[in-house]
């Protein structure tokens, strides 16, 4: 039986948490590319503000908009069943598989920015921090941080599988809501509630303030 | 389009093959080029830990490291076997043949100066001070070699 309802146009996605998300595909690319030709400089501050980006997206995921709330999206497995059994789910934002994918690459970005921080190659570089531990501890981390890389790709690559794999055999496009922001709907659902970009912009200078206090220092 | 759950995990579980096998390939085979990459990681660490003891004045903890060290340092050309032409794993190959008593030189150079810290430490009162120019001159014999063969 097939109920076609007026389909309509919402708004889901805010703007902070649209170019937080098309940051980071630019970020991680440079951060491989740079990584590739050791170009470390490059590669520290493309981390560096890969972990400012984190910063304010946990802070956005708690206080910001309805989308962008880890409490919005996230289901536990009882949910996630529901939602592999064919009941639509709750949030428009990201479905409940999804969500696990989105704490997935934000804990991976998160280890491997701190872990950068940290880490030492043993002969050329070493992150801003690496002085602050044991020599042969940084050259461990170090090896944690290459390894990392490699989990962190392969999140990615199934991330974009994914949303390939609902554009072209399911017919749903997840990619252009994440740059209009807007996804038409035949579902009867109030639209989400936004919270204003002023307080976005606040959170991520404070982020990014953390994040250059942390490498730097105070300034003397 | 429906969507059949099942059909779903078993796309997941080929996306997740997919890229794990895509993932580099570690060869376990004991292969010159798996042994040398062993031995260079060992030494990185070893560096490490020579830096460590030398930081916290602990000479006796240097010994261990550094004989390693030379160990695969004195074995490090022939870990280079110029018959397998192996230009296609390495990158940095084409060049280590062409220039190979350039290599072997900076090789060698790895050599004396990791035997020359392994002499020290084991020696009967070691010396701090030259223990860590020992140890500046083994890291500069890395750096040499890397930057000649791997523009870093
Ligand atoms: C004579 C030349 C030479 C010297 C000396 C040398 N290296 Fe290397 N190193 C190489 C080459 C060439 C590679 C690329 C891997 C290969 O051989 O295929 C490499 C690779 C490495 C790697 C990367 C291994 C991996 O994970 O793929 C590390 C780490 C390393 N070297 C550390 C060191 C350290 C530390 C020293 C000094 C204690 C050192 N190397 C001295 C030539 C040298
Ligand atoms: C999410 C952020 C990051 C990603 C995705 C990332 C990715 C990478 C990759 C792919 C490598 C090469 C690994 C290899 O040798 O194969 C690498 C190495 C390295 N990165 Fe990062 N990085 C990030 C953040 C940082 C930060 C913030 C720093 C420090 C400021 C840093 C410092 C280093 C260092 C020192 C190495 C050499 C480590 C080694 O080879 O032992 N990274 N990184």
């Amino acid at each position: 039986m097939m109920t076609t309802r007026p389909q309509r146009t919402i708004r889901v996605w805010d703007i902070p948490t649209r170019v937080f998300h098309w940051c980071l595909p630019v970020a991680v690319i440079a951060l491989f590319v740079s990584a590739d030709t050791y170009a470390m400089e490059l590669h520290a501050l493309a981390g560096e503000a890969v972990l400012a980006l984190v910063l304010f997206r946990l802070v956005w995921g708690t206080i910001g908009s309805q989308t962008a709330r880890f409490r919005d999206f996230v289901v536990g497995p009882r949910g996630i069943a529901d939602y592999l059994a064919g009941h639509p789910p709750k949030s428009l934002g990201h479905n409940p598989v999804g969500a696990m994918m989105v704490l997935a690459l934000l804990g991976a970005l998160l280890v491997l920015a701190v872990s950068g921080l940290f880490a030492d190659d043993g002969i050329f570089y070493s992150g801003p921090l690496a002085g602050r531990i044991g020599n042969a501890l940084a050259v461990r981390i170090g090896e944690l941080h290459a390894t990392g890389a490699y989990v962190l790709a392969a999140l990615a690559g199934i991330h974009v599988l994914a949303t390939l794999w609902h554009l072209l055999l399911r017919k749903r496009n997840l990619i252009t809501p994440m740059l209009t922001g807007r996804i038409r709907t035949e579902r009867d659902v109030p639209p989400p509630a936004f919270v204003g970009l002023p307080l976005a912009c606040g959170i991520f200078t404070v982020a990014a303030g953390v994040v250059a206090l942390l490498v730097h220092g105070l300034p003397s | 389009m429906t969507q059949d759950p099942r059909a779903m995990l078993r796309t997941l579980s080929v996306f997740t093959l997919v890229a794990a096998s895509s993932l580099p390939a570690t060869s376990l085979a004991a292969s010159p080029k798996a042994e040398r990459i062993a031995g260079y990681k060992a030494s990185k660490l070893a560096d490490a830990t020579i830096k460590d003891a030398l930081q916290a004045g602990n000479v006796s903890a240097v010994s261990e490291p550094a004989e390693a060290m030379a160990a695969f340092a004195a074995r490090l050309t022939s870990l280079y076997p110029r018959e397998v032409g192996d230009a296609f794993v390495s990158p940095s190959m084409e060049a280590i043949l062409k220039n190979f008593p350039d290599f072997a030189q900076k090789a060698d150079a790895f050599a004396a100066s990791s035997r020359d810290l392994a002499d020290r430490a084991a020696a009967g009162s070691p010396d701090l001070v030259q223990m860590r120019a020992a140890l500046e001159n083994l890291q500069a014999s890395c750096l040499a070699c890397h930057r000649s063969y791997l523009g870093r």
